[in-house]
Parts: structure tokens; C-alpha cells; sequence
């Protein structure tokens, strides 16, 4: 077999994204230029705090930012296709065919008064030309896949645990076979050895179909165990993005020292956490210079005043940081191979 | 599902027991009875009334009449009336043809106009579409139905040919005027519900999930969304469908429409006492079962209502 991560073509190129919730009384800029680069077979992990903007960049690439979100970009190509020029045909035949989403709550995100098999065959239906008879019986095979009996196909969404339902939801997701999946916390409303199996079916069905994914999550964990490269989200901009080796050995940027520093250290259990200070810049008042700068501790006068300067350590190593300007400039973490 | 239904239909036993009593009881005490009305057409001797009030049965307390007019019920005989001398029954019967239809008519007209305003108005919250339709609805919620009644016969049918400003003879077309009267006040009520309802849902990432799968807008909204907003919908229209099978007095008085409203207004006038009890129970009995309809389709509707009903049996089991 060719080697995927050699061979990988990029499927999602996505340049330059924006967007910004107009609401009466703000702005909220959720999303502030991000560029990014997926090729087949990779997974791509997105990690950062709450309200760093994952979820809303995720729903651009499928055009379904809510409503008063206006997103702008130079370039949001999947598969080839412009997404931001589609018609509304051409969107969709493109969603749930070309890219599927696994939305952040299992809970909320299945019809209540539909069967599981009917919302899976709907799918299969819109974009296969197949009796539904047969779409059913996919459906049912989706479901074995997914690790759920295909005799509980006629059951309702309550008749389901949360894992089942993210597994359903799984299921749905993946039932056209999509080039592109997106998994926005596939499993932050599960428990751990839920988690866990969850992540390794994922982990599975992605090899075989050769998928892109992006995974969304603020667990470093998962970031480890299933991504390929990790970009770094901060306040609406990628701060940080290269491969996984690269983001988590050779750390460049203070915000991703500091998501490291305070995870529980399984080496050193007496070591003390260190969480960072402070909180997330409000996204409707956003700070002229580095985003960051009001809690990092190498912050300096230029941080406050300008936009930080884009470092690029290697081919897909480039960190957002104006501290790299100084000679011999490093962060405490230490850099390993 | 099937034991629900049997239980909600002996709750209506009590309900109708004591909807007769209470009726029983407000004509009792009402000033005059049929005999002061007879009186007032024709002289008559003390014994001659003496002798009408033994025939109609109104000699003795109201406990005792109501008692052996419920004894007679119970083996199936709702009375005849004082003052036609026909049995209630037949009587009723004979005009709930009349309602049905005019119930029909008026709910079908109303839900065709308003789901889908509701709807729009929903999916254009806010703008000047959802408001003028909102305001329109208002309107029709405060338009008093014989007014519009008379208004309609004014202007439609005093205007248009083949249009009759009253009865129930020229078949569809004399049920037009009055689909609409009745209409009008359940369409402003429904379209009012159906976009309130339609908010809550629109909001629910479920709907998300199914725009993420490629389907239409119009789709996502008509099927998906629609079909979760149903249930206050239904409990209203139901609501309304009963009362109107009911009887819409006014509407029938305006229209000369022969249905159950106008009986049981003039049975209360002519104080024909078994006449007016046995046709509120009858339409006890008919809000009851329409009522009970709309309950069983909730859970055809909702699975999760559907999944409590059959817990309820086990738990009964
Ligand atoms: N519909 C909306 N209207 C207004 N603001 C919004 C809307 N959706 C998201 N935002 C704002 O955009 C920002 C980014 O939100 P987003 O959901 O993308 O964050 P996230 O990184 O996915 O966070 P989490 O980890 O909590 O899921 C937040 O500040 C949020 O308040
Ligand atoms: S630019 Fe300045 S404030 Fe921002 S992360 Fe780098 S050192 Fe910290
Ligand atoms: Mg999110």
C-alpha cells in the first residue's frame, strides 16, 4: 500500500477565513483570518478554549453559520469546489456527500420524532440513487458498523444512551461517505471508556475510507492519539499549527505552553497544575495587538500594539508570536526531538 | 394505548354526571318554566297548569327530577322534548349534518391558511412580513364572528349570485360564508400557535443536523421542523374543532344554519329542560371524544409521548 501521508493531496484548502456575528449591540468577530490546509487520509486536530471560535469555522466549511454571522474568504475549497460561490443545489449535493459533520451535542443534534434508521436512510437516500428499501437497509448496516444492533433501526432517539446517540449521529455522518468528516468533541459528552471506544471506531472507520477529518476538541488527549497535525485556536486565529510532533515536542507558542502546563502531569503527579491566567479576550472588543498578550507572561510593550509576526519554523511549523523577533528568544517548555 | 383510551372514556362518566346536574340545576333555578311560557301564549285554568306540570314532570325537587331523568339515561332514553314532543336524540341527530360540516369546513380552511402563515411568519421573525401577519391574525382574533357574519352577507352575499346569505340547502356554496366566519377567529388563533411553536423549534440544532445531510430548506422546515412543532398545534385546532362540533351559535343564528348551537339556545329559552340537559350532554360526550382523538395523536405524532402512554400501562399491569 502507497504511503497516505506521503501521498495525500490536499482535499480542503481554506484560506484566509473571517467571520463575525453582526448582533445589535456588537460585533462579535468569532473568526479572524485562518488558513489551513487538509490532505486525504489526514486528520487535522483543532484544539483550543471555549469560545476560541472551532465550532463556528467548522460550520463555514459547510455553510451553515447561523444566522447573523457573515463569513468571509479568500478561498474555502473542498474537494475542488468553491464552497462560498455554490448555488443552493450545488450545496446540496456537496453537504452530507462531500463533507459531513458530527456535531458538537449528541444530545440535541437527532429529530426526536424520527427512528434512528430513518434519519440515517434520509441520507443515503438524497444522494444515492437507491429505492429506500435499500437506503433502509444500508442504514441498518451503518448502524452495525457504528457498534448498534441493526434490529433497534425502528427506535426512537430516547430510546438511546448519549453514547449511542453520538454513534447514531456518527452513523449519519458517515453514511454517504464523505471525502472530508468533521468531528466537532465527538465525545466530550460521554464518559471515558465510552470515550474511548468511541475514538477508536472513529479512528478505525477512518482508515478505511481514507477520510480527511478534522477533529475538534479541547483535550490534548485526543489530539495525541488521533491527529495528524494540530492547529492551535486562540480568540478567533490559529496561534500555532504544524504537525503533531512538531506542536507538541517543539512547542513554539506561550498559549500552547500553557494548555500544556496545565494538563495533570502522568510523570510527576506532585507537580502543581499551572492554568493560565486569566480569561479569553471578549470577541466583540478584541485587543489592537496579540490577543493573548494580557496573560502571557512573555508579553512585552510590542505585543500590546501590534498584531503578533507570523515565525515559521519549518515547512508546517508556523507560530503567530512576537517574541521570536528577540535574539535567542525560547519558552520555558523544554524542546524535545 | 388501547386501556388509555377505555380509561379516558370512563373519566367522561363523572364528567357527564356532573355537566347534567350543574345543567339540571342553573334551569332550575332560572325564573320561569315551560308552563310560564305556554302561560304567556295562552290563558289557562290553575288546574289545567296543575295538570302540564304533572305531564312535563316539573312537580317535585330538582334532586328527584334529575334523579329519574338520569335513570332513564342510563338505559339509553335522553327524553323527549316539551316542546316538539320528539324524542332528543332524533333531534340532535337530525343537526349534527349541519355542524359537522360547517366544523369540516371551517377547521380545514383555517389550518390550510394557517400553518403555513405561521410558518413563514416564523421563518422571517422579525421582519415585516412576520409582523404584518401577525398583525392580520390579531385582527382576526378580534373581530367579534357576527359581525363578520353580517358583514359577509353584506358584501358577499348580497353582491355575488349562487352565494345564499343563509341555510343549508345550496350545498357548497352555502357553506362557504360560514366556514369563513367560524374560520377566521380559529385561523388567527392557529397561525398565532403554529408560529410560536415553529420558533421554539427552529432553534434546535436537530434542524442543523438535518441542513449538515443536503436537505432542501423547504424540506428541513415543512418535514423535519414542522413535524416537532405539531403537538401545540394540534391541542389548539383539536380544541377548537371540538367547541365548533359544539355548536357555533352565533355564526348559526346569523346564517340561519340548522345545527346543534341554535337547539340548544332555544331549548334553554323555551326552558325545554330535557331537550337543553341531553343535548350538553351530547356535546360533552362529542367534545370528549374529539378531545380523546387528539390525545391518541400526540403519540402517532411523538414517540416519547407514545413511550409514556405505554408506561403508564405497564405500571397499571
Ligand atoms: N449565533 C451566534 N451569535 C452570536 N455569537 C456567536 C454565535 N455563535 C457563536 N458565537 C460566538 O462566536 C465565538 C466562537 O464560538 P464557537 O462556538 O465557534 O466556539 P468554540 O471554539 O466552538 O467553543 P466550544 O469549545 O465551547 O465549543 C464565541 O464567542 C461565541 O459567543
Ligand atoms: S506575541 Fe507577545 S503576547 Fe502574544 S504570545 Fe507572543 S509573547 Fe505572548
Ligand atoms: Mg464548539
Amino acid at each position: 500500500m502507497e504511503d497516505k501521508k506521503a501521498l495525500g493531496e490536499p482535499v480542503l484548502v481554506v484560506e484566509d477565513l473571517q467571520v463575525r456575528f453582526e448582533l445589535e449591540a456588537e460585533t462579535v468577530s468569532a473568526v479572524n483570518g485562518i488558513s489551513f490546509t487538509l490532505k486525504k487520509g489526514h486528520t487535522l486536530g483543532f484544539v483550543g478554549e471555549t469560545g476560541a471560535g472551532k465550532t463556528t469555522t467548522a460550520l463555514s466549511l459547510l455553510r451553515l453559520v447561523p444566522h447573523p454571522g457573515k463569513v468571509e474568504s479568500k478561498k474555502i475549497e473542498v474537494c475542488g469546489q468553491e464552497v462560498s460561490t455554490m448555488t443552493t443545489q450545488q450545496l446540496e449535493k456537496y453537504r452530507g456527500n462531500d463533507i459531513a459533520m458530527i456535531f458538537q451535542d449528541p444530545m440535541t443534534s437527532l429529530n426526536p420524532v424520527f427512528t434512528v434508521g430513518q434519519q440515517i436512510a434520509d441520507t443515503i437516500l438524497l444522494h444515492q440513487e437507491v429505492s429506500s428499501s435499500e437506503a433502509k437497509k444500508k442504514a441498518e448496516e451503518m448502524l452495525e458498523l457504528v457498534g448498534i444492533p441493526a434490529s433497534r433501526e425502528g427506535e426512537y432517539p430516547h430510546q438511546f444512551s448519549g453514547g449511542m446517540k453520538q454513534r447514531v449521529v456518527i452513523a449519519i455522518a458517515l453514511a454517504c461517505n464523505p471525502e472530508v468528516l468533521i468531528a466537532d468533541e465527538p465525545t466530550t459528552a460521554l464518559d471515558v471508556t465510552i470515550q474511548a471506544q468511541v475514538l477508536s471506531m472513529m479512528k478505525k472507520l477512518r482508515d478505511e475510507r481514507q477520510m480527511a477529518m478534522i477533529m475538534i476538541t479541547h483535550d490534548l488527549g485526543i489530539i495525541a492519539d488521533v491527529c495528524d497535525e494540530v492547529a492551535v485556536m486562540y480568540a478567533g486565529r490559529i496561534v500555532e499549527t504544524g504537525t503533531l510532533v512538531e506542536v507538541f515536542n517543539r512547542t513554539k507558542h506561550p498559549y500552547t505552553e500553557g494548555l500544556f502546563n496545565s494538563l495533570p502531569n502522568i510523570l510527576n503527579r506532585s507537580a502543581r497544575l499551572k492554568p493560565i491566567p486569566g480569561l479569553m479576550p471578549d470577541p466583540s472588543n478584541l485587543p489592537a495587538g496579540c490577543s493573548f498578550a494580557p496573560r502571557c507572561k512573555y508579553a512585552k510593550d510590542e505585543c500590546f500594539s501590534a498584531q503578533p509576526i507570523v515565525h515559521q519554523f519549518s515547512d508546517t511549523h508556523t507560530v503567530a508570536c512576537s517574541a521570536y523577533a528577540r535574539s535567542g528568544f525560547a519558552i520555558d517548555r523544554p524542546q524535545k526531538k | 394505548m388501547l386501556r388509555y383510551a377505555i380509561k379516558r372514556i370512563l373519566l367522561m362518566i363523572p364528567v357527564i354526571i356532573g355537566v347534567s346536574f350543574l345543567i339540571f340545576f342553573i334551569m332550575d333555578l332560572a325564573p320561569g318554566d315551560i308552563v310560564d311560557i305556554k302561560l304567556a301564549e295562552e290563558a289557562l285554568t290553575f288546574e289545567e297548569i296543575e295538570q302540564l306540570r304533572e305531564t312535563y314532570g316539573l312537580n317535585g325537587s330538582v334532586f328527584t327530577r334529575y334523579f329519574s331523568y338520569m335513570v332513564n339515561f342510563v338505559q339509553g332514553d335522553l327524553g323527549t322534548s316539551l316542546v316538539s314532543g320528539r324524542p332528543v336524540l332524533d333531534s340532535y341527530l337530525e343537526k349534527m349534518p349541519a355542524t359537522i360540516v360547517l366544523a369540516c369546513a371551517s377547521i380545514f380552511v383555517s389550518i390550510m391558511i394557517s400553518i403555513p402563515l405561521g410558518v413563514y411568519a416564523a421563518m422571517k421573525r422579525g421582519t415585516f412580513a412576520d409582523n404584518a401577519s401577525m398583525v392580520l391574525s390579531f385582527l382576526g382574533l378580534s373581530i367579534p364572528n357576527f359581525w363578520l357574519g353580517l358583514m359577509l352577507i353584506i358584501v358577499v352575499a348580497l353582491n355575488v349570485p349562487g352565494i345564499p346569505t343563509g341555510g343549508f340547502s345550496k350545498g357548497i356554496a352555502s357553506v362557504i360564508l360560514p366556514a369563513i366566519t367560524v374560520g377566521t377567529g380559529l385561523t388567527a388563533t392557529l397561525a398565532r400557535t403554529t408560529r410560536s411553536s415553529m420558533l421554539d423549534v427552529l432553534s434546535q440544532d436537530y434542524l442543523r443536523t438535518e441542513r449538515a445531510k443536503g436537505h432542501k430548506e423547504i424540506k428541513v422546515i415543512m418535514k423535519y421542523a414542522l413535524r416537532n412543532a405539531l403537538i401545540p398545534i394540534i391541542t389548539i385546532a383539536g380544541g377548537q374543532f371540538a367547541v365548533t362540533l359544539g355548536g357555533a351559535v352565533l355564526t348559526e343564528t346569523v346564517f340561519s344554519w340548522p345545527g346543534v348551537g341554535r337547539l340548544i339556545v332555544d331549548a334553554v329559552n323555551s326552558r325545554d329542560v330535557p331537550m337543553a340537559v341531553g343535548c350538553i350532554i351530547l356535546k360533552s360526550i362529542t367534545i370528549g371524544i374529539v378531545v380523546l382523538i387528539v390525545d391518541l395523536l400526540y403519540a402517532v405524532i411523538d414517540p416519547r409521548i407514545k413511550a409514556q402512554y405505554g408506561k403508564r400501562k405497564r405500571k397499571q399491569a
